[in-house]
């Protein structure tokens, strides 16, 4: 009987986790919920960011270099949503791995001239969180706990994403103290 | 307005690698496509390599070191609705019956270390090669490099699938013949 109830509860878990990613968009995958590596870094004006200030809002926290083909296909709908999300209760951090100032400078510059990403100059920080490839993109909750993973480049100015990174945004059901 | 200038050149220059390497793209690749995988071969030439890196402020020691090896590039997407697993160590290269033995992370490190090489630059590097071991969802794509020692005459890859989200199901093999080292001058 308890063997029974046991694969009866692990099939439910297993529906339900397959409904939850049948509700997201297309490469966007639930994560085991591990915590996020903290890292500080500099902007590429200079500015000090340390991710353990982002704790108490959803977090899109995505890795991409200028040499990466589907980077450049995906960094203009981050620009977009850049503008959307700002000030909000989901912040987006953009990571570059790993280059120099005068090869993000002249990327953005042609791409997506109002990002200011964040420069991992020597890739440790990119390596400690282990993307599956470049580009990434990690969804980090209030408590700082990893949700989702995109796969790839995604277009996220198109509507069914930009609904995903809204409900993020209006989520309430975290409490977390700063 | 030195700096200006100077970003202006370098702008140019990623323009015209852009370009370069769409050129090489569209006219050097072997294609392989079946209901489960998408498979993409794309040869470099050591020139074409070494401005890649040269574009990214590598060194002219470690533009030696790379430019004396031959890159097989591969775009693998996962066309089933299993996972399919990129485990390279599972891929054989061969001519003529003869094992060429990858040049992994572990011999890279060591060329590396010789020449001091910062460690920007070996992130980068490794960021360009494929993945040593990653399961693919379904219709996920990866890209990147595999490195081996330069070679004269054409060669084959066998590639090995693992397949099932443990590996637990068949192994799906691809057979791609006749794969080169590109040279400069047999452009």
């Amino acid at each position: 009987m308890k063997i029974l109830s046991g694969v009866l509860i692990s099939l439910l878990i297993l529906m339900n986790q397959a409904l939850a990613n049948s509700n997201l968009p297309k490469g966007i995958i639930i994560q085991d919920g591990r915590t996020a590596a903290s890292f500080k870094l500099q902007d590429i004006d200079g500015e000090a960011y340390d991710f353990a200030e982002s704790k108490g809002k959803w977090v899109f926290v995505h890795f991409w270099a200028t040499w990466c083909g589907p980077c450049r296909k995906e960094i203009p709908t981050i620009q977009d949503i850049v503008k959307k999300f700002e000030n909000s209760n989901l912040e987006i951090v953009i990571i570059n791995t790993a280059e120099s100032e005068d090869a993000v400078f002249n990327f953005l510059g042609l791409l997506a001239p109002d990002i200011n990403p964040l420069m991992d100059t020597d890739g440790l920080v990119t390596e400690k969180w282990q993307p599956r490839g470049l580009p990434a993109t990690y969804f980090v909750d209030p408590a700082g706990k990893i949700r989702y993973l995109a796969l790839g480049g995604r277009p996220w100015n198109k509507d069914v994403y930009l609904e995903f990174l809204n409900s993020l945004k209006n989520d309430k059901s975290y409490k977390v103290k700063k | 307005m030195k700096k200006y200038l100077r970003r202006a050149f370098i702008c140019c220059l990623s323009l015209f690698a852009t370009a370069l390497q769409a050129d090489v793209q569209t006219q050097e690749k072997m294609i392989y496509t079946d209901d489960d995988v998408y498979l993409r071969f794309i040869q470099l030439t050591p020139q074409q390599i070494g401005s890649f890196y040269e574009g990214r402020e590598f060194t002219k020691a470690a533009v030696d070191k790379l430019t004396a090896s031959c890159y097989v590039t591969v775009i693998i997407k996962n066309r089933s609705n299993d996972f399919l697993w990129v485990d390279i160590a599972k891929w054989e290269f061969s001519q003529n019956g003869r094992k060429i033995i990858q040049q992994d992370r572990a011999y890279w490190n060591k060329q590396w270390d010789e020449i001091n090489l910062k460690q920007a630059h070996r992130s980068t590097f490794n960021w360009t090669l494929m993945p040593a071991e990653r399961n693919l969802y379904p219709q996920e794509d990866v890209g990147g490099r595999i490195p081996i020692p330069m070679q004269s005459k054409p060669f084959t890859v066998v590639l090995n699938f693992p397949t099932g989200e443990n590996k637990q199901g068949k192994i799906k093999t691809v057979k791609m013949q006749n794969v080169i080292c590109k040279l400069d001058d047999s452009k």
